[in-house]
């Protein structure tokens, strides 16, 4: 009943999910022709190039889009059907039997995705072949299951992940290239998280074959995958090298902070050679990465309230221990964050000798850089936190909310006028939320207990359209000064 | 007819695979991974077949129910070892470098008069030479260790281990029973948790605001609770272990690797359950 229930859920799902995307074409496609006939009437296109970009963006013909659908239906059922057919008489069958049907399913799966790929039906072929790749994973979880096999689960995601990699290599599979990044993650995480190894190091062989790979297929979106995988590895490694496993929130935020600024570091004297050939290649990806990266990292790290920055620290109960555990708590990501505070502090001076970024783009990042280094520091316990001399509760609160809370706000604008400089919209309109989220934040953490619940909402009110309104002249100053996007890719 | 040759010179192997050449490497990418799930059934068959037969005295404590199918999970005699209690303990300086957490660990086993196997000695590499006639080594991996620091000195320590064989997979019907089994407790344990639950009741939680003749009566309460507890975890644990002298798995164990895996089962000393190989 399950295995019904199951099915009908994911069947219902799969339809919604292809009948919404067919929907969104036709709409995107009648937005389109409305737009592009009010750019045809001001002069701005002509007459043959509004149909050649009609007929490129024209969904295609009801029938053989529903012959797409219906196949793709007919396939997840069968899948189903096989599937609950096996599960539905598990109990029944013998190991051979159960085996056999595993197998076949495996072999049609991808025979099928051959067919596809032979009849030069490329997209139809990768479904198939991502089906094949999951089924590969389902039949590992059911042999498992048969023989009663529970030692160590990350070795089965390890051994789907080697057979996607060979799917992937040997058919060039697309989604099978997908699937192996993610299962390398996935492998590497279990480990991490269920098995205590602080550097999964192997990570990096399985993921070094399936990048060498993305550079045979040339398939520009792994380029994203494989980036996406090695920064979450890394970020993971570096925070348990530096914290011994146990991890300090601004420790491990600085951590953090300091990483993305390398990769913007990297960025830019990666677009040295890029921009000429390129200009929206990989190397405006990972700016535009780190900047998102960067900006939650930074908003936290004002969030922590000093206490828990103690109550966090590795505290054992051996006196042998203690010294040394309290070290690598409190200052262990020291060493680590400051190779990566060197090695983006001269990265960025490179590229600010080489013109790509302004005198002050280059102070804002140091400041950046020496503000939140700062701000790590004073939160390290018994010696300037909240047992020790220098800062006391109170003076902390003082400069979180108000001096990083200034910094901050000063950081964003200057973010603004980044993206202005650089043609990107989207560094301004993330930095326009993150300037709105940010006074909030503000507003809330002091007003909240002084002000009564009426007033409180009042001068909210108020704060957010006084708000909108100095973004919006913000934005028209800047609209109004900034360069041309071609100009300022050039 | 198909000629092989042109095809592949039309299409070569390298490029974009287009029918003939894609048909191959579909079939190369479908032998490969078949070839994979083989290794995993030969791996296991070949223990089933060839492995030391050994009894293992354990109870189905935690019946479950999820999308793999129908399990229970097994806790065996030897997933607590106390080092101090073996017959050959390890030495203190074995103790300090090997046996961290998730660490392989090898623990010897030998017949006792009733037929279960139970452990003799902590290894973390099977020893060559030196070996009992009847004993094997069976390996797992440790998942927690107390032993450290002063409880190290006294030896009062165990280690929880995983030997691979924790997951019990059975139709609805043997899973049913097996979890009916699992679930039977002395009528001393039903009074017991009977008393605590009415006891609880009349706890006033923190969010329900206790004024202070309540936070005292918790007091009171709590000083009640806590030895009622205490010997309702002791009543578990001696049901836990009446339950593991009637059921036992049988399992199968590679004498070089010391790999597991499970064969049958057995109940009052009877055999009701074997697995087929195929």
């Amino acid at each position: 009943m399950i295995e019904l229930i199951i099915a009908f859920f994911l069947t219902a799902a799969s339809v919604v999910g292809l009948v919404m995307a067919f929907g969104w074409r036709n709409l995107h496609f009648r937005l389109l022709s409305h737009d592009i006939k009010k750019w045809q009437s001001e002069g701005w296109v002509s007459p043959k190039n509004a149909a050649l970009i009609l007929d490129d963006k024209r969904p295609k013909g009801l029938a053989g889009r529903l012959v797409f659908l219906v196949g793709l239906l007919g396939a997840l059922l069968l899948l189903f059907s096989a599937i609950s057919f096996v599960a539905a008489n598990w109990d029944e069958m013998s190991r051979l039997a159960r085996l056999t049907w595993l197998i076949i399913i495996l072999w049609t799966t991808f025979l099928v995705g051959w067919r596809f790929t032979a009849n030069e039906r490329p997209r139809l072929a990768e479904i198939a072949y991502a089906l094949g790749v999951g089924l590969f994973g389902v039949n590992i979880t059911l042999i498992a299951q048969m023989f009663h096999i529970d030692s160590h689960p990350p070795n089965g995601v390890l051994m789907w992940t080697i057979g996607a990699l060979a799917a992937a290599a040997l058919l060039r599979s697309k989604a099978a290239l997908a699937l192996t990044f993610f299962g390398a993650i996935t492998w590497s995480l279990m480990e991490v998280v269920t098995y205590d190894a602080h550097i999964h190091w192997p990570f990096l062989l399985v993921w070094g074959a399936a990048f060498a790979l993305t550079l045979w297929i040339r398939w520009s979106f792994a380029h994203h995958l494989a980036f996406a995988s090695l920064l979450i590895w890394s970020i993971v490694a570096l925070v348990n090298s530096a914290t011994d496993g146990h991890w300090s929130p601004h420790g491990t935020l600085f951590l953090f902070i300091m990483m993305f600024t390398l990769m913007l570091a990297i960025a830019f004297v990666w677009q040295l050679k890029s921009v000429q050939t390129q200009p929206y290649g990989f190397a405006n990806w990972l700016e535009r990465y780190a900047i998102i990266g960067l900006l939650p990292s930074l908003f936290t790290l004002q969030t922590i309230p000093l206490k828990a920055s103690k109550s966090l620290y590795y505290m054992s109960t051996n006196p042998q221990d203690a010294a040394g555990s309290m070290l690598q708590g409190s200052f262990g990501w020291l060493p680590l964050a400051s190779l990566l505070l060197i090695g983006a502090i001269l990265l960025m001076v490179v590229a600010w000798r080489a013109k790509l970024l302004r005198s002050l783009d280059l102070a804002i990042f140091i400041a950046i850089i020496a503000g939140t280094l700062l701000f790590a520091l004073i939160s390290i316990p018994n010696i300037f936190g909240a047992d020790g001399w220098l800062i006391t509760k109170a003076t902390y609160k003082f400069l979180a909310t108000w001096i990083y809370g200034a910094a901050f706000l000063a950081m964003l604008i200057w973010l603004i006028a980044f993206g202005h400089a650089r043609g990107s919209d989207l560094y301004v309109w993330v930095a326009l939320a993150s300037f709105a989220i940010e006074v909030l934040y503000i507003y809330f953490s002091i007003f909240n207990s002084l002000l009564e619940t009426s007033l409180f909402f009042l001068v909210g009110g108020i704060l957010t359209i006084g708000l909108a309104f100095f973004l919006y002249r913000l934005h028209q100053r800047l609209e109004g000064t900034s360069p041309p996007v071609s100009e300022a890719v050039s | 007819m198909i000629n092989l040759k042109q095809a592949l010179k039309d299409r070569p192997l390298f490029g974009r695979p287009m029918g003939l050449t894609s048909l191959i490497t579909a079939i190369a990418t479908l032998c490969i991974l078949t070839g994979m799930l083989g290794a995993m059934i030969w791996g296991r068959i070949s223990l089933l077949q060839n492995g030391t037969q050994i009894v293992l005295k354990t109870a189905p404590v935690d019946p479950r129910d999820l999308l793999r199918g129908y399990f229970v999970r097994l806790r065996y005699d030897i997933s607590r070892i106390s080092p101090n209690e073996l017959e050959e303990p390890p030495s203190l300086e074995e103790m300090k470098i090997g046996f961290n957490k998730h660490a392989n660990i090898f623990v010897k086993l030998q017949p006792d008069e009733n037929g279960f196997w139970s452990p003799i000695s902590l290894h973390r590499a099977i020893p060559s030479g030196e070996r009992r006639p009847q004993s094997v080594f069976i390996r797992g991996r440790v998942q927690y260790g107390t032993c450290r620091h002063k409880s190290l000195q006294k030896r009062k320590c165990t280690y929880t281990i995983r030997y691979g064989i924790e997951k019990f997979f059975a139709d609805r019907k043997r899973a049913k029973k097996l979890e009916d089994f699992g679930r039977q407790q002395s009528p001393q344990i039903a009074e017991l948790r009977k008393q605590i639950r009415e006891l609880e009741k009349s706890y006033r939680r923190p969010w329900q605001k206790p004024d202070k003749a309540e936070r005292l009566a918790n007091k009171d309460l709590s000083a009640q609770l806590a030895p009622m507890r205490t010997r309702l975890s002791k009543l578990r644990e001696q049901n836990r272990l009446d339950m593991a002298k009637r059921f036992a798995i049988i399992a199968r164990i590679d004498k070089q690797t010391g790999e597991a895996a499970i064969s049958g089962l057995q109940l009052d000393g009877k055999r009701f359950y074997e697995e087929r190989l195929f």
